[in-house]
Formats: structure tokens, sequence, C-alpha cells
């Protein structure tokens, strides 16, 4: 048995021939785990759901980027509606940056907010940057308000599920089997005859690993009808680009909510709002990346993974 | 219970354009189905395929072709009524719509609906015509009378024996464009609600309307305007005497305000419901 496990067509064949094969079954492995991966996401083809005829922006932001984008939400539809005003910061190109949010002082009566809103809005009583939100841990206290929506967008299988994750990993050891153990088997067997030009064989083995780890991670918090569904979205409400741009500060205007849930701060760069997105932008470059913060990373990651679908802690472009 | 009664009533609608799209997801209680040009969608690009999708999954669709030219002695253009027939059928709608005119002459392309001779020989390519079109698409075909600009010498007929004819010899449904009716009545002189009297209007399935306007007393079928008080009588006395399904406004040009526009359909859905066509 052991003289079969040291000398076998493989242990024996030559070098360059190995490394021929060896690439050869790395790149089966990667196209099958490739082809397998889209059978681990079931939403996929599964019929969209209808665009709602009163579409909740916050559902929408909570969809596209998760708690982070939700609380860019709130905060926008509480300064539009006076309940926050922006200060400080500087001119530049005769643009307005402005770094401060806090209360206004003429503000409606907070009682009239949902929970949510009042969560939000309680945390400017003294006054935040962006940079002081994403670094502290605000976005946290949002986690008792999300149930409501997480749940609505499970049922809706827009969220990616733990299943799908458990399947990724399983093809990811099988991956791995096939190429680690071809490849370490192969090394072992060239370092107990004394061969050290492994060279090409341990980069072959990296490469191939590297890429099957791409392959198999998991590609944010949407589902592919997750994606899709955002996707017609954005097709549906496209049109809220062009008349945003006509929109008054002070007024009121839902759509500029729902643009902003649909697409990200970045499509209020036409507006009168057109600090907002350079607020969270400043957030995103100078801020060391609270536990959701400016960069992707934890907040994304959620149960691990990749990044969120539609943007992370700091960018939230659409 | 005839064919025209199996059809389902499906209330006041737009002719859809894609300055409507946003307007139509955030006020989807404006219409109650769209009409599709549906030569739009042939042979489509994938922003076009998705937005058909897209369409299709929120409203009921009726296609309307625009260059089937079933007026053409040479037949259908194989090729044009092969894309027609594939997205009618995916579509599945209760029924499509086509005009009796001509775009094609002789291997040459029209560009435009041009008005047939009020024939019996025009009719029987019209027969033909729809024939063939029926055997690749399932759907049911309704027939859509067109503005003409000047009337074909040699006519047999009258334009509203001819489409009385035609719709009775095809056995398809009609598409009333009252707005046509009125434009060529007033520019050649005679009375619309005679010729009114004088069309099968219990083969009135769909119904078109908008404003035109006028340029040195010819009306201009330009689809600019919103309806006058006239296409307003028009419709109505239809919708009084006929089995319509649908209504159609059909604005192209000028476009204001969706609210002006979804004005315009709720009224139309108001006549609808006054005259018993649906709930």
């Amino acid at each position: 048995m052991l003289e079969w496990l040291t000398h076998n067509p493989i242990a024996d064949l030559y070098g360059p021939h190995f490394l021929a094969l060896y690439a050869g079954v790395i790149l089966v492995t990667l196209l099958l785990c490739g082809i397998l991966r889209s059978f681990t996401d079931p939403t996929s083809g599964v019929p969209l759901p209808r665009i709602p005829a009163e579409p909740d922006p916050y559902e929408i932001a909570y969809l596209r980027g998760g708690t982070a984008e939700l609380a860019r939400a709130v905060i926008f539809h509480l300064l539009q509606d006076g309940y926050l005003t922006v200060d400080g910061g500087e001119e530049h190109r005769g643009k307005r940056k402005p770094s401060l949010i806090r209360w206004r002082d003429d503000a409606p009566d907070p009682s009239c907010l949902k929970d949510l809103e009042r969560e939000v809005y309680s945390w400017f009583r003294r006054g935040l940057t962006p940079e002081q939100l994403f670094q502290s841990d605000y976005l946290r206290r949002l986690e008792r308000h999300l149930a409501p929506y997480e749940e609505r967008l499970r049922q809706e299988q827009l969220l990616t599920v733990p299943a799908q994750l458990e399947q990724l990993v399983r093809l990811w050891c099988g991956g791995m089997l096939a190429i680690v153990g071809l490849g370490g088997y192969k090394l072992l067997i060239a370092l107990s005859r004394g061969k050290h030009n492994v060279g090409f064989l341990v980069l072959l083995m990296i490469v191939g690993t590297v890429l099957l780890t791409i392959i198999c991670s998991r590609k944010g918090r949407l589902s592919a009808r997750g994606q899709d569904y955002l996707a017609r979205l954005q097709l549906g409400f496209g049109g809220l680009r062009t008349r945003a741009r006509s929109a008054q500060e002070r007024q009121a205007e839902p759509s500029l909510l729902l643009l902003m849930s649909v697409f990200g701060v970045t499509a209020l760069g036409d507006t009168p709002f057109d600090y907002y997105p350079a607020m969270f932008h400043r957030s995103s470059v100078g801020g060391s990346g609270g536990s959701f913060g400016s960069s992707c990373g934890s907040s994304c990651g959620g149960a691990g993974g990749g990044c969120g679908g539609g943007g992370c802690g700091g960018c939230g472009g659409g | 219970m005839s064919t025209q009664d199996r059809l389902p009533s499906l209330g006041s609608g737009l002719g859809y354009r894609e300055p409507f799209r946003t307007d139509l997801f955030l006020r989807p209680g404006a219409v109650d189905f769209l009409e599709i040009v549906a030569d739009h969608y042939l042979d489509a690009s994938r922003e076009k395929r998705e937005e058909l999708e897209l369409l299709a999954s929120q409203f009921p669709l009726v296609p309307h072709a625009l260059d089937l030219s079933l007026g053409s002695a040479e037949g259908l253009d194989p090729d044009y009524l092969n894309h027609l027939a594939e997205l009618v059928n995916q579509l599945d709608p209760p029924w499509w719509s086509e005009h009796l005119s001509l775009t094609r002459s002789g291997g040459v392309e029209i560009g435009h609906l041009s008005p047939l001779p009020f024939t019996r020989e025009a009719i029987d390519t019209v027969c033909r015509n729809v024939e063939a079109a029926r055997r690749r698409i399932r759907a049911p075909l309704i027939l859509e009378n067109i503005t003409c600009p000047f009337f074909v010498p040699g006519a047999e007929m009258t334009e509203a024996d001819f489409l009385a004819e035609v719709v009775e010899r095809t056995g398809c449904g009609l598409l009333l464009d009252v707005t046509n009716l009125h434009i060529n009545s007033v520019n050649h002189g005679y009375d619309p609600w005679h010729a009114l009297e004088r069309l099968p209007l219990e083969r009135v399935v769909q119904l078109h309307f908008v404003g035109g306007h006028q340029e040195g007393g010819t009306w201009i079928d330009s689809h600019s305007h919103p309806a006058p008080p006239e296409i307003w009588a028009l419709l109505e006395a239809v919708l009084a005497q006929s089995p319509v399904k649908g209504i159609i406004l059909e604005r192209d040009e000028a476009l204001p305000p969706f609210a002006e526009l979804e004005a315009e359909v709720a009224r139309a859905r108001t006549l609808g419901k006054k005259h018993g066509r649906w709930d």
C-alpha cells in the first residue's frame, strides 16, 4: 500500500508533464465550481415581486445598502422635513460642504415621527458629523428597528440565505480538495525525493486557491432575485433623476427620498441637496471605518462574506 | 356568446411612451392598462426588453402594430410578421391592433400610414392579409381607422361602409379612433355623426382619442393636445352604443404634466362606467 502511495502514475509523472496536468485540473475545477455556484442561489429565475403601489423608501434603502444606507435615508428625510439642519464645513468652488448635522431650532414636534426616525433624530441633539456617526455605535442602535424590513426582504427572497453560504463553503472545500490535495501530494512526493524545484507547483497551487476563493465567495447580501428586483426599481423610477434637478431645498419632495433610496446619495448630486453626497463621501475618506463604517467591511459582512450590494458604510453610491 | 363578448373589459389607459414610465409607477392607479407600440419592441435591445418585461409585470398590455401594412397587395412582410408574432404571442394579450392602411407598396416603404382605396378589391386584399396574420398570431386582431389626408380616387363606397364591410368579412373587431373619425369628417366636409351611424358599432372593442391641431383650416392628427369637446361627445356616443372593452388616450407630443393625462384617462374611465362598460 505504502509502495503504491509513493510510486504511481501521478507520483512518478515527470515534473513539467505533471504541471501541465495540474494546470488542467485547476482549470476544470474552477470552471466546474463557477457553474455549480450559479445553482447555489435558488432565487435565480424566480419571478420578481411587483413594484409596490406605495414603495417604502426605507425598505428600499435597507435592501440596497443595509443599516448604513437606511440611516442615510432617515437622516435625509429628517433634513427635508425640517427636523435637522446642517452647519459648518467650507465653501469650495461656490458649493457648500457642511460638516455638522444638528437639531433645527424651529423643528416640528418629533413625537409625530416613526420610532425609527425618532431614534435617529435623538442622535443629533448636540450635533454630529457623519464621521462621528460612522465611527461610533449609533448604527447598532438601529438594529431593533430592522426586524420588519429584514423579515419582509427575506420572505421575498431578496437577501442571501445562510443555506447558500453553506453550499458555497462546501463547494470551496471540494475545490480545495482537488487543487491543494493534488498539488500538496505531488509537493510531498517531490520533497521526499530530494527535489526542491517546486516553485511553479507552489505558484500554481496559490493561484488556483485564490481564484477558487474568489469564485466561491458570497457576492453581497442580495440574492440574485434581490439584485434583479433592485435593477427593476431603478428602471421603474429612473425618471426621478430628471425631476430631482428642479426640486427646491426646503420643499419636502417625497420623490427625492425615493430617489436617494433607489439610487444612493450620489443621485442627489444635481439637486439642491448636493452637499449631502459630499458630506457622506468625506466620512468614508476621513473615517477609520468603524463597525458600520466608512469602508466595505464589517457593516457589509453581517454573517460573513463580501460587501453589500448597493453601498458600504461610506460610499452608498447607486 | 361571441368572441367579442368573451374579451375582458380593461378600462381606461394610455398609449405608453417612455417619459411616462416613472409616473406610471408613482401613480399606478392612474391607468387600467397600457397600449404599447409593438414596433418599439421588435428585435429590441436589452434595455427595451427589460422595459417590456417591467411593464408586462405591472400592467395589462395591448400591442399596437404600425407596419404590417394590411392593405399591401403583395402580402405581408414575412420578416416583420415573424417578429410581430413572436412579440404578441409572448405577451398573450386579450387582443392586439393594427391599422387599416398601407405602409408598403410595390416593394417601396411609404414611411407613414397611407389610406386604402375604398374598393372591394382592397377589402379582398385586407381579408387575405388578416388571414395570414391570424395563422401566426393567436390573439384576436382589431382594426383601426386612420386619418386620410386624401381619399384615393375610384372609391366604391364611403369610409364608414368600407370599415363595416372589412369588419364583417374578416370577423375582426374595430379599434375606433374617434379623433381620426372627426378629423376625416371635418377635413372632407361630411357629418361625423352620420358616419358614426353607418359604422358597425356593435363590433367596437377599443377606442382611441386625443386632440390634434389646425393648420390653415385643416385638422392635423398630431396627438399633441387635450381632446376637445367634439371628441368627447363622439366618445360618449360610442360608449353608449358599443360594448367597448377599453379606451386609450394616445398623447405623443407636447406632453403635459402627467396629472393632466391622468385626468383625461379618468374622465374616459368615468364615462365608461356611466355606460356600464366596466365597474
